[in-house]
């Protein structure tokens, strides 16, 4: 059972990489873009036949280890 | 003699030059404890050196974190014994929650490598204590230096005399120009400034011994 997490900074946080990109891309004509997030994408394949039970997984491996509560926000979704 | 026992993870390489600031400034030669370890030889205190454990993968220092030393690193940390995390150490105890904040990618999206003055804030610690008044010139070397934490964070840190080092000119957008910080107790302390880089004139400076000098007054 597969899941993907996706982490990314926090919105009143700093993304310099983000923001590095949305530059580059104005300067090459793209006048449209308001702004550019980056985020990380993990997925997780997980043994087990219970999605709820996955879900829980996912979200507690998310919560401890993949994201930092400081800096980071996290959201999982079943693939 | 004081015992100081000096963490290696996959991936540190100020190892060597904090054992060789140690022995040159105060002919101290401390023991190696490498990560897998789960308990920690009898030593006054711990140094968690800069690097690229782990290859910074997932975040700056967010795998050592979970190395098994690092269990007996909090152990003796909450039993008051006294900590150094340089750098990439520094990150490895905010991911720990050793200290509280975060390590974040440079504003400039540059790695910095330079000499910069430290600015010692007013505090209680030993550390604020024999450097305050003093302006340190120390080398930073990092990609991911930016100390961040939220508003709450901040005020408090503040209210608790937390902070130990500001940068005098920012190189790295970090908030309030904050360079390090010490724990609640005084006893932990974590700065991306290198000071074993910072021991020998010929280098450039040696203000750095007097923050070593800061570390071993913590036990001695």
């Amino acid at each position: 059972m597969k899941f993907e997490i996706v982490v990314q900074l926090k919105k009143e946080v700093l993304d310099p990489e983000g923001r590095a990109i949305q530059e580059t891309l104005g300067r090459l004509g793209f006048r449209a873009l308001l702004a550019v997030e980056v985020s990380k994408r993990y997925v997780v394949d997980l043994a087990g036949s219970a999605e709820a039970d996955g879900e829980a997984l996912a979200t507690r491996i998310a919560k401890e280890f993949l994201a930092n509560p400081v800096s980071e926000i996290f959201a999982v979704r079943r693939l | 003699m004081p015992r100081i026992g000096l963490v290696q993870f996959p991936g540190s390489n100020c190892d060597a030059d904090v054992a060789l600031a140690l022995k040159r400034g105060f002919d101290i030669d401390p023991t190696l404890v490498w990560h897998t370890e789960t308990k920690l030889p009898a030593v006054d205190a711990i140094v968690l050196p800069g690097g690229f454990s782990f290859g910074d993968y997932l975040r700056s220092g967010a795998l050592a974190s979970h190395s098994p030393v690092m269990a007996a690193v909090k152990e003796f940390a909450k039993k008051g014994g006294p900590v150094i995390g340089i750098c990439n150490g520094f990150q490895v105890l905010t991911e720990s929650h050793m200290l509280p904040g975060a390590l974040l990618r440079n504003a400039s999206q540059k790695f910095v490598c330079k000499q910069v003055e430290l600015v010692t804030a007013p505090g209680s610690t030993v550390y604020h204590k024999s450097l305050f008044g003093k302006t340190s010139r120390v080398p930073v070397a990092h990609g991911e230096g930016r100390y961040y934490i939220d508003p709450e964070g901040l005020k408090r840190l503040k209210d608790e005399q937390q902070i130990v080092f500001r940068y005098a000119e920012n190189p790295n957008g970090a908030l309030d120009d904050i360079a390090g910080i010490v724990s609640e107790n005084g006893r932990v302390l974590g700065m991306m400034p290198h000071p074993e880089r910072a021991t020998n004139p010929l280098l450039g400076s040696d203000d750095g011994l007097a923050i070593w000098q800061a570390f071993l007054a913590t036990f001695m």
